[in-house]
């Protein structure tokens, strides 16, 4: 099957194999999403898109997995946005740029600014970005138990381990805690011997996965909205046809839906099973989560918006009060 | 795809034949995988960059300079000293304190580098000393470093932990039955084998009062070596620092009680002691570096995968099916690295072993002993090649008995632990966390 | 001072400067990891930023520990055969083939870790926090391996060397 278009640039149909990797084990709800997508791709093409999944990032670090997406030696990738090669694209999870639900979707909404400022920085690496994946609002967990944690005028005279990325560090420092670089790998230790009391940067599916064990205590302050997004090497998309294209987008546009449908279930139900685990989540009252949203916004956004872009980030926030 | 992969591991065991330097044995073996197997080296630089640079990974050089500097600064003599008070007079008496140290190690540092790194500079030149030959010496401080991986924390549990979504901590507690079993195990073959040993030096026969002199001496003269330990556990289990810290903390203090308070180092040795270190690090990073890449071309080619689907279909018998499962693990060891190997199988597995009635549980320590074994079975065997540049020491001389460790002391607990779940289980539960 | 001895020179110096570079990095990487510590646990201020610094002492020491090692021809081996080879003659024979594995074996990597070195150029990254151009960390590797290339083509020569002149001895015997 060919296809031809007006262009004259007449690309065929063909037998591919791709590899895509993404960030969770085998059998998570992310592998079940990327599994699904892979069987719409291979029946929607006849079989011809076979694509083999790589999880729990075996292929490397997501970041680097992004830079070989760019150099078209791997096909795809469901991942957080990486900022090895541009840094402005931790905008994606610039703290408190949404609140809740609603927000988030209005702010990565199709045709948005932010997320038409996000496909054209993923397209200078050589990337096109087939649909955007939303998975949680972030949070801290402790191994121990706070003082008053919803109280930003004292300090919770807490450690907790921060990713290196300059937002995280300023938005635990704005919530009242101590910001130190762990290795995500030494964590787990890190936390149970108590070089760290806890923990920034996941959320609640994350730390029910890898640190329920040392967890005493879920606060979810929804510091960030995390976002990641389903890409392929711009190489191999513009070699596919266009029929190829559409029938990409369209599932992938399935995947985003879907997904916006079940992600808020399913934050909810990590936070039941963290609670199963016998550890305290802490509920926050609206006010108190519009204080934390207030004080970051306040204090953090000026010190980290011109890393992406003060003019782009304005106009994201713009809105946002 | 199977026989380019069976065909690399032959050419990788020649060139390995051919005394062909390490980082090139295994870089010959990627670049037949990069042109027969079709496997894109574009980015696979990039990607050992990021690999290397990884903070996980310094911990092995810091400590291989931990260990030569406590070695070079007088402290490791004077704590070993200490300890010929009490096992001196004992005919493999050290070879246990190695075992034990080891151990010991292995409860502060999560990987199976750790033990040789730090305690081969100073363990192997002084069971040479005390007239064990230096294969033996070396084999027995390399075979003993992996109880690393055995003894929590552990690198490949947190792995296991994390894929298969079982309690890190239960899957911690799994691995320390066999752990201390395989304590147990080298000790005894070291001491029967010293027995045997005609060279080796024992303390003089003493009167008691005589002993009782000698131990304050040393006691008194041990007092700032003894510190370091102290510092190291207590900074560890304090949570002051993570185990790779503690190796630069070690190497930062040694360096005033060797200049300073025992005076055994001057500017002349510290310079070349910090040289050799680092080119020992040098040698053996340089390895790791094509073993990695190495490694993430079978991952990219799914050669597991592709194996277990050959084998896994064979039989419905349990005993037969753990065999297999056992002989499949070793084989993983023998070609990829213990973090890779848990990533990659464990998953592939556990719906296997689950359906055969075995818990996830034991089915960590069952992969966590293999797994943990892949260090020191070549091709790929970095523990045992970390081993032989501490010790300086050749491959000749290592093989024999690390074999007969293997053979005699490891295989056995391999087999307790596959088929004695209670081995594995009876900790977690003691902990309610069954 | 004729050009032979001015390589030989250049030689000893360059070798010099690598070996103290290897010691100043080795000795550097404790320090920063002490510091860390300090500043955590007894200033209560962890340094964001000491990690990602750490990043290019670590590969330099690697690849730079990793020249030195072929430097002194001191790389870890597994040579089982060596056992069984009695012969002098046999013994060149098979030095000169580990050698030339080895020198084909490090160009094909050289090859690639250049055209790494060229794609980092390209790309110009910077570190999360700190933003120091990573490149200077990215490039050790193709430094790092072409000096471990060039050290192996030394030994390639020696041993070339010490055959004929083996061989040359044998003729002038016969003759
Ligand atoms: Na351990
Ligand atoms: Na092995």
């Amino acid at each position: 099957t060919s296809s031809t278009s007006a262009g004259g640039e007449n690309k065929e149909s063909k037998a591919r194999k791709w590899k895509i990797g993404h960030v969770r084990p085998k059998g998570t709800v992310v592998d079940n999403d990327v599994t699904e997508f892979v069987n719409n791709v291979k029946e929607a093409s006849d079989g011809l898109i076979e694509i083999e999944i790589y999880p729990s990032s075996q292929l490397g670090d997501y970041n680097v997995v992004q830079e070989r997406v760019g150099m078209a030696d791997i096909e795809m990738q469901l991942a957080p946005a990486g900022t090895n090669v541009d840094k402005s694209l931790g905008i994606s999870s610039a703290p408190y740029l949404a609140t809740n639900w609603d927000e988030a979707r209005e702010l990565f909404k199709r045709d948005g600014v932010l997320i038409n400022a996000i496909e054209e920085k993923f397209e200078k690496q050589g990337i096109k970005v087939i649909a955007s994946y939303p998975v949680y609002f972030g949070g801290i967990a402790l191994a121990k138990e706070p003082k008053d944690p919803a109280n930003l005028q004292v300090s919770q005279n807490m450690k907790i381990r921060v990713p290196g990325i300059k937002s995280y560090e300023a938005t635990a420092e704005a919530l009242g805690y101590m910001a130190t670089p762990i290795p995500y790998a030494e964590a787990f230790t890190a936390m149970q011997t108590g070089i760290v009391d806890g923990a920034i940067g996941s959320g609640a599916e994350g730390y029910y996965s890898s640190f329920r064990d040392v967890t005493k205590c879920y606060l979810p302050l929804n510091d960030h909205f995390e976002m990641w997004y389903l890409y392929m090497s711009l190489d191999v998309w513009n070699d596919l046809s266009d029929d190829e294209k559409k029938m990409l987008e369209e599932i992938g546009l399935k995947l985003e839906e879907k997904r916006y449908e079940t992600a808020e279930a399913d934050q909810k139900e990590f936070e039941n099973k963290l609670k199963e685990e016998g550890i305290k989540v802490i509920e926050f009252t609206d006010e108190e989560l519009a204080n934390f949203a207030k004080k970051v916004r306040e204090t953090v956004w000026p010190e980290i918006k011109d890393e992406f872009g003060a003019e782009l980030f304005d106009s994201v926030t713009e809105n946002i009060k | 795809m199977l026989t380019i992969v069976l065909l690399d591991v032959i050419l990788l065991v020649l060139l390995l034949m051919l005394s062909v330097p390490l980082p090139y044995c295994f870089g010959g073996a990627l670049m037949f995988m990069s042109i027969f197997g079709g496997v894109s080296m574009k980015s696979m630089m990039l990607w050992a960059f990021n690999q290397m640079i990884s903070p996980i990974l310094l911990a092995s050089p810091l400590f291989v300079l931990a260990g030569t500097l406590m070695g070079g600064s007088g402290i490791a003599k004077r704590l070993l000293n200490l300890a010929d008070s009490f096992v001196g007079r004992i005919k493999g008496g050290i070879g246990v304190v190695a075992v034990a140290t080891c151990a010991f190690i292995g409860a502060i540092s999560g990987s199976g580098f750790t033990g040789v790194a730090a305690t081969g500079p100073i363990l192997i030149p002084r069971m040479v000393d005390k007239g064990y030959p230096r294969g033996y010496a070396t084999a027995l401080v390399t075979v003993s470093s992996i109880l690393g991986l055995l003894i929590p924390p552990s690198v490949i549990m947190i792995l296991y932990g994390w894929v298969t979504e079982t309690s890190i901590l239960a899957c911690f507690l799994s691995t320390v039955g066999p752990g201390l079993a395989i304590v147990v195990t080298f000790s005894i073959i070291n001491l029967i084998w010293a027995k045997k040993m005609p060279n080796i030096v024992l303390e003089p026969p003493l009167e008691s009062s005589e002993k009782r002199k000698i131990l304050l001496k040393r006691m008194r003269v041990a007092l700032p070596a003894i510190a370091m330990p102290v510092i190291i556990l207590g900074g560890i289990y304090g949570g002051i620092f993570t185990p790779a810290e503690a190796a630069g903390v070690a190497c930062v203090l040694s360096i005033p009680v060797g200049f300073f308070i025992y005076r055994e180092l001057k500017f002349d040795n510290f310079y070349k002691l910090v040289g050799e270190s680092a080119t020992s690090v040098g040698a053996i990073m340089t390895m790791i570096i094509f073993t990695l890449m190495l490694s993430q071309t079978y991952v990219m080619l799914r050669v597991p995968q592709a194996i277990i689907e050959i084998f896994f279909n064979l039989t419905d018998s349990k005993i037969i099916m753990l065999i297999i499962i056992n002989i499949f693990l070793f084989f993983v060891g023998m070609i990829v690295n213990d973090a890779t190997g848990m990533i990659l199988v464990a998953p592939l597995l556990l719906p296997l072993v689950t359906k055969l009635g075995i818990s996830p549980i034991h089915f960590a320590a069952i992969m966590g002993v293999n797994l943990a074994m892949g260090g020191v079975t070549p091709p790929y065997a970095s523990i045992l090649y970390l081993g032989m540049r501490i010790g300086k020491c050749e491959f000749k001389e290592i093989v024999t008995p690390t074999m007969v460790f293997l053979l005699l002391g490891y295989l056995p607990v391999v087999i307790l632990t596959t088929f004695i779940p209670e081995l594995s289980l009876y900790l977690p539960r003691l902990m309610g966390l069954l | 001072m004729g050009p032979n001895s001015a390589i030989r020179s250049i030689w000893k110096n360059l070798t010099r400067l690598q070996a103290k570079l290897t010691f100043i990095i080795m000795i550097i990487l404790p320090f920063m990891v002490f510091i860390q510590v300090l500043l955590r646990y007894v200033f209560r201020v962890p340094l964001m930023g000491i990690e990602e610094l750490m990043i290019y002492p670590i590969i330099w020491l690697y690849m730079l520990g990793g020249a030195n090692a072929s430097l002194e021809r001191n790389h870890i081996s597994c040579g089982i055969l060596t056992l069984y080879i009695k012969r002098e003659r046999t013994m060149q024979i098979f030095n000169i083939t580990k050698a030339l594995v080895s020198l084909g074996v490090s160009l094909w990597l050289t090859y690639w870790s250049y055209w790494y070195f060229l794609y980092s150029l390209k790309v110009w990254k910077y570190t999360d926090l700190v933003k120091v151009p990573l490149f200077f960390g990215e490039s050790a590797l193709f430094i790092g391996l072409t000096l471990m290339t060039i050290y192996t083509a030394v030994e390639l020569v020696d041993y070339i060397q010490i055959f004929a002149r083996s061989l040359r001895k044998e003729k002038e015997e016969l003759s």
